[in-house]
């Protein structure tokens, strides 16, 4: 890791929580203005699944990468660091569900209206 | 080198550092001046906010009041509103900040002293020219927020939206400069030792704070330009009759203003977390977790704007992302409290004056908080948005979790800037009118919301029945003036008459406190060693060592202004920051750039070219006396040690100021193609009659343009590296960006009418958006040249093209961006909906 990454990392979790927000968001709002809320896959509409999708994937991200945060905290003699990337790991483990809880509408609430 | 006496210490270091007397202030750059300086200033801002808000509550006291007219009365709260939020919040915020964090860091200033001092001579020149409309009676008049349609051209023909809209970003400018100054000094302006786990936890506070800022202003200064280019030119961007679609004012704004509400409660956050530990008498429990805290909360809140949003009719699964995280930032925001609460039922508490008003942030934050997540739920926001309960609300949030840390922060500060004992005569019954009166003003306005009193109407019928809650509420307001007038009073005792007093008054644990009070200029004769948590630190006993050149660079050389730069996560010495002395070029600055606003105001397009001009030229004066023109050993900073000039280092804190500027830049520039894209998407009118295209060569041509001038600027450094005159890269990343500016000009000029479709509107915004940076790039490849000729550039000494390396290589992308966005708004997109 290079000398400025930690301070990245702090900001890993929530800015793919962030990404994944104006994905979702933007998503909606093409796939209400193009219809895709018209077209029906099996019990939802292929925007729904889309979102859902979506949502599904950010969670995963973000989880995979707090894994791979807290696997990488060095031990506490190297105190700044173990600061830096436990916090970083916490916040990526407290985005997961934080993206669950954000997006959990795509799973109920009407969609274009 | 031998130590001096603490005496000839501090007479050798005054000589270098102080601000010359008399005129000669016009020339501070330094940060216990400034810092005064914006704090004093916002506080007057305060008074008049202040004095609009009694006008408003005298107007409200009673139904049919004829005591000022609606038009008036619009000014009034508009000014009132944007005067509190933009011209007493956030730059007393970055006062606080400027003052204390070198103190509290171990540094002798901020990184950017002139960067400070020419950003608060933009605050003050930008919010004279909105306190110079208000005198003139054509103050704007829209809402704090400046919705479209209503403050369009149709509906706002005169000069006063104009003077927000131009005045308000000429006061940004100081906003974003303070940003990255703060980022770029608490990332590198640390004692020796200071790991970032050590840090005061305000210094974190005040980093993450400092970053919202930096990506929070740049959509609002975004907006403002469009809506500026709206009403002076006619270009549609919110006009739904054309093309342009006014909820993307709305969007753009609130992208902005709901971080700003936590821009101004976190530092405010950040001072109660350093006053609660002092007066527990315990360190604050849970330093990391607050420190994640911070960072959701910092998150989260950029992702609830459209919460006051939520009656323009936007689809319900998108209200629901938004409700969802407007409930989910009250967790965090919990978590801080609770850390407070534990570290003061952990410690033992002592129930002085800066408690006293925490008390009351408590109380009126937490109200503040309930009735927030109240209206963060859509089905109660559709009965309360617009009316009095949001007022009400508001303030609970505004005043508890701003005013009240801020008064508790001055009378616990302010021993620090006075050497001086608060004697407390006056500070406790100003309390309680303060407190008593502020809850009986607006406690009554969520009453009057519910009954349906509209924000925002300068009178009501005697029907309505909200009469005796009105003239409570105003009754209130005027207990809670008198309250205000008494802590005014109670300050100047203090500062005139207090009597002298120990530093470190509080016993507490911080650095700031080691510092002889009142504050040297200096701040440190010397820089301490930090090897634990900067909490637990003893200043009575650490001042005088310091004082006595105890610590780093306890000496004087060349008549420097030194202080150290260390590195980012060891917190080693790297460098010895040599800083600028006192000068007037960011007052000329100042004044430059406040006559282009003003020819921008008076449309006065060809002569604000003038004022333009010098501005960047006076810019370029700025960097005549940094840098040297010789490469330098490295230099002594005591305890045998020795680290090499900040010019002679790989990354600088200039070259972290630019990666950071740039962060800045890309929000700007992706609100800009987010605004593109949802006009297409979402605004009626679309498609356009007729599209408005762009030749795809001169698109292309932009992009190589800008493309070469990366690489060739890259050439560049390595020419200078390998120890060749970097004239060759220079010149063709030059040339490269003429290119691309050239190309954009044409392409510009050559799309004929802007104002029938937003269509056209918005390519002229990327074009224009790619243009200028373009030309930015280029006026970094003129500085190239100027280093080179007056010979301040050497392999060793290269950080002035590694920097405009960032910048090229970042205009490459942006401008890239621009193209690929403006290539999409070329075609018709509509034949793929099904609705
Ligand atoms: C000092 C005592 C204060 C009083 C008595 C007061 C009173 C008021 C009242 C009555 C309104 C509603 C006007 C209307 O809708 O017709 C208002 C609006 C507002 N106030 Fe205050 N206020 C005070 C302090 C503050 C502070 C400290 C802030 C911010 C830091 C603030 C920010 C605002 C904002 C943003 C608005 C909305 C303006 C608009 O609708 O455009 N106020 N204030
Ligand atoms: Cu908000």
């Amino acid at each position: 890791m290079t000398r400025s990454s930690p301070l990245l990392t702090l900001a890993a979790g929530f800015t793919i929580w962030a990404s994944g927000f104006a994905v979702i968001y933007a998503v909606q709002g093409v796939g209400c203005a193009y219809g895709w809320d018209l077209i029906a896959l099996g019990p939802v509409s292929l925007l729904r699944l889309v979102l859902i999708l979506l949502t599904v994937a950010t969670a995963a991200i973000i989880y995979v990468v707090a894994r791979a945060l807290s696997g990488a905290i060095p031990g506490k003699e190297r105190e700044a660091s173990h600061f830096m990337l436990s916090v970083a790991a916490g916040a990526a483990l407290l985005a997961v569900p934080a993206t669950l809880f954000t997006f959990a509408g795509v799973f109920i609430a009407t969609a274009c209206s | 080198m031998s130590t001096p006496s603490p005496i000839r210490l501090h007479k050798e270091l005054s000589r270098i550092w102080d601000t010359a007397p008399g005129l000669g202030r016009l020339s501070a750059v330094n940060h216990t001046v400034l810092g005064k300086r914006f704090i004093i200033t916002a506080f007057v801002f305060f008074t008049i906010g202040g004095l609009l808000a009694m006008l408003i509550r005298a107007q409200l006291a009673t139904s049919k009041n004829a005591f000022v007219g609606p038009d008036i009365y619009n000014q009034i709260f508009t000014m009132h509103g944007t005067i509190m939020m933009f011209l007493f919040a956030i730059p007393m915020f970055e006062g606080f900040a400027i003052y204390l964090l070198p103190k509290m860091l171990g540094a002798r200033d901020m990184a950017f002293p002139r960067m400070a001092a020419y950003g608060y001579w933009c605050y003050l020149f930008g919010g004279s020219i909105l306190i110079a409309a208000l005198i003139l009676g054509v103050a704007p008049d829209g809402g704090w927020f400046m919705y479209t349609p209503l403050n369009s051209k149709p509906y706002s023909p005169g000069i006063n939206a104009d003077i927000w809209l131009l005045g308000i970003t000429f006061v940004e400018i100081s906003a974003l400069s303070a940003a990255i100054e703060i980022i770029v000094s608490i990332l590198k302006l640390r004692a020796p030792g200071m790991t970032l786990n050590h840090m005061p936890i305000m210094a974190w506070y005040l980093l993450i704070t400092a970053f919202m800022m930096l990506f929070g202003f740049p959509p609002l200064i975004l907006a403002s330009a469009l809506l500026e280019l709206e009403r002076a030119f006619g270009l549609p961007f919110f006009d739904p009759t054309r093309g342009g679609d006014s909820l993307l004012w709305q969007h753009l704004f609130w992208l902005f203003g709901h971080p700003e509400v936590y821009i101004i409660f976190l530092p405010a956050a950040g001072a109660i977390s350093m006053m609660v530990p002092t007066f527990a008498r315990h360190e604050l429990i849970g330093y990391r977790t607050v420190v994640l805290a911070i960072i959701a909360v910092a998150f989260l809140s950029f992702g609830l704007w459209v919460h006051h949003m939520f009656t323009v009719g936007i689809p319900h699964l998108a209200l629901t992302f938004f409700s969802a995280a407007s409930g989910l930032v009250a967790i965090p925001t919990a978590v801080q409290i609770f850390a407070w609460i534990a570290t003061i039922a952990n410690g033992r508490p002592k129930l002085d004056v800066p408690m006293l008003y925490l008390f009351g942030f408590f109380v009126i934050f937490i109200i503040g908080g309930l009735t927030g997540v109240m209206v963060a739920m859509v089905p109660f926001n559709l009965q309360a948005h617009d009316t009095h309960f949001v007022v009400a609300h508001l303030h609970y949030v505004l005043v508890g979790g701003f005013v009240f840390p801020m008064l508790a922060a001055a009378y616990y500060w302010l021993p620090h800037f006075t050497g001086k004992r608060s004697d407390h005569v006056l500070s406790r019954p100003a309390f309680w009118l303060i407190f008593v009166g502020f809850n009986l003003t607006f406690f009554l306005m969520h009453l009057t919301g519910l009954l349906g009193m509209p924000r925002r109407v300068s009178t009501y019928p005697l029907e309505a029945k909200w009469d005796w809650l009105n003239l409570l509420s105003s009754f209130g307001s005027f207990i809670m003036t008198i309250g205000f007038a008494l802590f005014v009073i109670d300050v100047f005792l203090q500062v005139r008459f207090g009597t002298r007093f120990r530093r470190d008054p509080w016993s507490a644990k911080t650095l700031e406190w080691a510092t002889p009070t009142p504050a040297t200029s200096y701040a440190f004769a010397s820089l301490p060693e930090i090897s634990d948590r900067a909490d637990r630190l003893e200043p009575a006993a650490l001042g005088p060592k310091l004082a006595g050149g105890e610590g780093y660079l306890g000496f004087t050389r060349n008549n420097w202004m030194e202080t150290l730069g260390v590195d980012m996560m060891t917190a080693r010495p790297t460098e010895v920051i040599v800083l600028p002395r006192p000068t007037f070029l960011p007052f000329w600055t100042g004044l430059a750039t406040g006559a282009f606003v003003l020819c921008l105001l008076f449309k006065l397009y060809w002569l604000s070219l003038v004022p333009f001009a010098i501005t960047i030229g006076l810019w370029f004066v700025w960097t005549l006396t940094t840098g040297s023109r010789t490469d330098s050993a490295p230099l002594d900073i005591g305890h045998r040690q020795s680290a090499p000039p900040h010019w002679q280092v790989e990354r600088p804190p200039s070259w972290w100021a630019m990666l950071f500027a740039i962060g800045g830049d890309a929000v700007m520039v992706t609100s800009l193609i987010f605004g593109s894209l949802f006009l297409i998407v979402v605004a009626p009118q679309w498609p356009p009659q007729t599209y408005v295209t762009v030749s795809p060569l001169l698109l292309s041509a932009m992009v190589a343009g800008a493309i070469i001038a990366a690489l060739s600027g890259r050439f560049a450094v390595k020419q200078l590296l390998s120890g060749t005159p970097p004239l060759a890269g220079l010149s063709v990343a030059g040339v490269g960006y003429l290119v691309a500016l050239t190309a954009a000009t044409i392409a510009i000029l050559n799309m004929g009418t802007l104002t029938a479709h937003a269509q056209a509107a918005m390519l002229f915004a990327l074009l224009a958006m790619a243009a200028l940076h373009a030309a930015i790039g280029l006026l970094l490849i003129a500085y190239g040249f100027l280093r080179h000729f007056s010979g301040k550039l050497s392999a060793l000494r290269s950080m002035d093209l590694r920097i405009g390396k960032l910048w090229h290589d970042a205009s490459a992308l942006v401008v890239l961006a621009c193209v690929v966005a403006a290539l999409v708004l070329q075609f018709d997109l509509s034949s793929a909906r099904l609705r």
